[in-house]
């Protein structure tokens, strides 16, 4: 396990940390700047992101560029549907030891990396999906009771097709809400597209230069993350995360005992069956940290707060069939629940 | 022991000079609430009174009524809100703080330091944050949190000074005009139709002197006397009361307001009465009135001649004093002419008016007769239409030598609210040979060679 080093990152090494990172990733992807940086903020907070969008868009070179930046080792799962749990977290095998006796010996899996691309992840059947549940939530994989720590900084990217759902498996609620964010990627513009087309098919191949050095790349994310967890936070905005998340949950929810402080938005009620869990919350304090690091600032606010609402909140919304009869969509909700939060903040 | 907040204005630190930044702009806050609070209370209030003087000199006594009611039901309003409002802009230091970040895109650190420096040995950023704030030091100065010096609400004010200048400026050119009228106005006589006098509420003052033929008097005490029932009986309801208080007090209110009240009253004003209720007078039934009609054209209730009348004849004891004060305010304004007063009051009876408390009262025929120029001013006034255009007035002998012209007309400024305007009775003529009443005719037959017509008619 990677040390922190002695030497702290300033407020103004992270800003060009950050932005370094963005710009080597930004030579291989075009366009997408919301979701790279949305990338770059989970993984600073120590979070996973699901990544959804339509084939082509760049997912997977989006992930391998990244680690690229990094210079952290990388691993990649295609999920399929045959795909077992000891293929990701590894498995004990049958070797013939020194003095010639045979022995079970752990054979670790693609996991026990520091960035994981799950390719495709709602391809793979829930117990294959569950299998990365412990990896992600608690750094660590137990395999025949014996339990093997994953190395920080651990980075999940899991990938989603919306698109030829027949054969695939939804991911379970329980499963969502351990990723942090859940970043969209949209078509690209004209502009962006003639970019593709043009850097991808002339002779000049683009290649990423790596921010940090291979030895001690490690811990100096670790200390960037660390750094995050160091931002100064006042109560209200601590106060205004809480009631956002709380926002999310209708009123008629029986898993809701205090009504008090609840948003009164009529959307939500109508059209949400389970709001966001505390995940989102932390989510969104991690978040609105990392972004006031980016601004500059050793404080978070209010401003943090809804920058990271959106990826923070969409994905831990529960929608249900009325919803889907009226084309509702979770960011459409998340902004009537910032409008009614603001309405409550008075300002 | 200091509050935490003075310790931290005390600081010789970073976080001490933040303080310090914000403690000014918290005052400079705190003086424009204060402004804003004593602008918008004066705003309302004088435009409010403005409003009201204004009204007093173009509204009826009923509309002036309302309005008042009506503006004092928006300052009830008004007022409160008004002062919560401003209170509300009233600013602690860490509303201060919340407000210096909201204008200066500060993106809440000048609240983070407040609300955290307590703990601020936890955080190994807040040497960070007070240097980063302190740099941005410029940014909330508080000449650029709040850039006014005075509120708003001044613009409100200065409006309602604007209507409160206006409404003195009217008052002061009505005043002068009615102390050049005060000047002149010795004594004063009117000519009413009797028709048009009304019984007075609060009758007051004996300064009034009601003069004309017996029969005039005598019909005029009788009508006074069933107006008064009426009036009694209408007013028994304690809305009816509370009404015609309000209404009293409105007019009380509009006099002082456009300065009526402090014209000094004729020393004596004498009504004469143009003719005798509901049957006309002969024009020359008697002598003095035929007489003295081709001199003085009579003018239906609306000519009074100044100058020191000395005819007086009969003196109504309460009646009077209400007349007078309308006549000096149908001389100040052109209003109707309704000095009158209860027949009781007034010290009418059945055989004609009294004297107060004297049980030896003159007759009204005497009081007319005693009088040659006042009975020449009653005959046939404002009955006959030859007149009405007559010869002009001739020449006083009297020291005060000119007239004062007032258009009398039935006004709702009544001094019973429920006293009604002259209403012509209902007259039912005898019908001519040639008329016949308006009644069902009899049924009659149809001829029996029209039958087939009818018939035919009918059934199509």
């Amino acid at each position: 396990m990677s040390a922190v080093p002695d030497e702290t990152p300033t407020v103004a090494d992270f800003a060009r940390t950050f932005r370094r990172i963005q710009g080597e990733i930004h030579k291989l992807i075009v366009g997408h700047e919301q979701a790279v940086e949305e990338l770059l903020i989970a993984l600073f907070a120590g979070g996973h992101v699901l990544i959804e969008g339509v084939p082509g868009t760049g997912k997977t070179m989006l992930v391998k560029a990244l680690g690229q930046a990094l210079n952290l080792s990388f691993s990649r799962i295609q999920f399929t549907v045959d795909l077992m749990p000891a293929d990701i977290t590894g498995t004990r095998v049958i070797v013939s030891g020194e003095d010639g006796r045979r022995e079970f010996r752990f054979t670790p899996g693609p996991v026990f990396c520091h960035i994981l691309l799950a390719d495709e992840i709602n391809r793979a059947t829930p117990k294959t999906q569950s299998a990365l549940l412990e990896a992600m939530a608690e750094l660590q994989v137990t395999v025949s009771g014996t339990t093997y720590p994953l190395q920080p900084p651990f980075f999940v990217m899991a990938t989603l097709n919306p698109i030829e759902m027949e054969g695939t498996y939804p991911l379970p609620e329980a499963q969502l809400d351990r990723f942090f964010f859940k970043v969209r990627l949209n078509y690209p513009e004209e502009s962006e597209l003639v970019k593709i087309i043009s850097s991808t098919t002339g002779p000049e191949l683009h290649r990423i230069e790596p921010v940090f050095e291979a030895a001690d790349a490690a811990a100096r994310i670790e200390a960037l993350k660390h750094l995050v967890r160091e931002v100064i936070v006042a109560p209200e905005i601590e106060q205004y995360a809480a009631r956002l998340t709380r926002a999310t949950v209708p009123e008629k929810s029986k898993f809701i005992l205090n009504k008090e402080g609840l948003a009164r938005d009529e959307a939500v009620n109508r059209y949400v069956s389970f709001g966001s869990s505390p995940r989102g919350g932390q989510a969104l304090m991690l978040g609105a940290k990392v972004c006031a690091l980016l601004d500059g600032r050793a404080n978070a606010s209010y401003e943090d707060i809804e920058r990271v609402a959106y990826p923070a909140l969409g994905h831990r919304l529960t929608l249900n069939y009325a919803a889907e009869a009226d084309g509702i969509d979770p960011a459409h909700l998340i902004q009537k629940v910032l409008k009614s939060a603001r309405e409550m903040r008075g300002h | 022991m200091a509050s935490p907040v003075q310790r931290l204005i005390n600081r010789e630190d970073g976080l001490g000079r933040i303080a310090g930044q914000l403690l000014r702009v918290k005052r400079r806050l705190n003086l424009i609430a204060a402004q804003q609070l004593v602008f918008s209370t004066l705003g309302w209030l004088i435009g409010a009174a403005g409003i009201l003087v204004i009204a007093a000199f173009f509204l009826s006594t009923t509309h002036f009524l309302e309005l008042g009611v009506a503006l004092a039901a928006v300052l009830v309003a008004a007022l409160p809100v008004t002062f919560i409002r401003s209170l509300r802009h009233f600013a602690s230091l860490d509303r201060t703080a919340a407000i210096a970040d909201q204008r200066a895109e500060l993106n809440w650190r000048l609240s983070t330091l407040l609300t955290m420096a307590q703990d601020e040995s936890k955080y190994s950023l807040w040497p960070f944050l007070v240097e980063d704030t302190l740099a941005r030091a410029e940014d909330f100065e508080p000449r650029r949190i709040e850039k006014r010096r005075v509120p708003r609400s001044v613009y409100g004010f200065a409006a309602a000074c604007l209507i409160a200048s206006l409404a003195g400026l009217m008052t002061w050119s009505a005043r002068r005009h009615q102390q050049a009228l005060r000047k002149v106005l010795k004594s004063l006589t009117l000519q009413v139709d009797p028709s048009e006098i009304a019984p007075s509420d609060n009758p007051s003052g004996d300064s009034a002197e009601l003069e004309g033929d017996p029969d005039t008097l005598r019909s005029l005490a009788d009508r006074l006397d069933a107006a008064n029932r009426n009036n009694r009986g209408a007013g028994r309801s304690a809305f009816n009361q509370l009404s015609r208080k309000a209404q009293n007090l409105a007019s009380n209110l509009q006099d002082r307001l456009t300065g009526r009240d402090a014209l000094d009253t004729p020393e004596k004003v004498k009504i004469r009465l143009a003719q005798a209720l509901g049957d006309k007078p002969p024009p020359d039934e008697n002598g003095a009135e035929g007489s003295d009609s081709s001199e003085q054209p009579p003018h239906r209730g609306s000519r009074p001649s100044a100058g020191a009348d000395n005819g007086s004849s009969s003196s109504s004891p309460s009646g009077s004093g209400r007349a007078q004060e309308q006549a000096n305010n149908d001389t100040a304004s052109p209003r109707g002419a309704r000095p009158a007063n209860s027949p009781s009051a007034n010290g009418f009876d059945s055989n004609g008016p009294r004297g107060p408390g004297s049980g030896d009262a003159p007759k009204a025929g005497q009081q007319a007769g005693s009088d040659e120029e006042a009975s020449g001013h009653t005959a046939g006034g404002g009955s006959d239409p030859e007149h009405l255009m007559g010869p002009p007035d001739a020449p006083s002998h009297k020291t005060e030598n000119f007239e004062i012209m007032i258009d009398a007309r039935l006004s709702d400024r009544s001094p019973i609210a429920s006293a009604q305007p002259y209403l012509p009775p209902k007259v039912k003529t005898s019908l001519n040979p040639y008329q016949h009443p308006d009644e069902p005719l009899d049924r009659g037959t149809v001829p029996a060679a029209d039958r087939d017509t009818v018939r035919r008619v009918f059934e199509r």
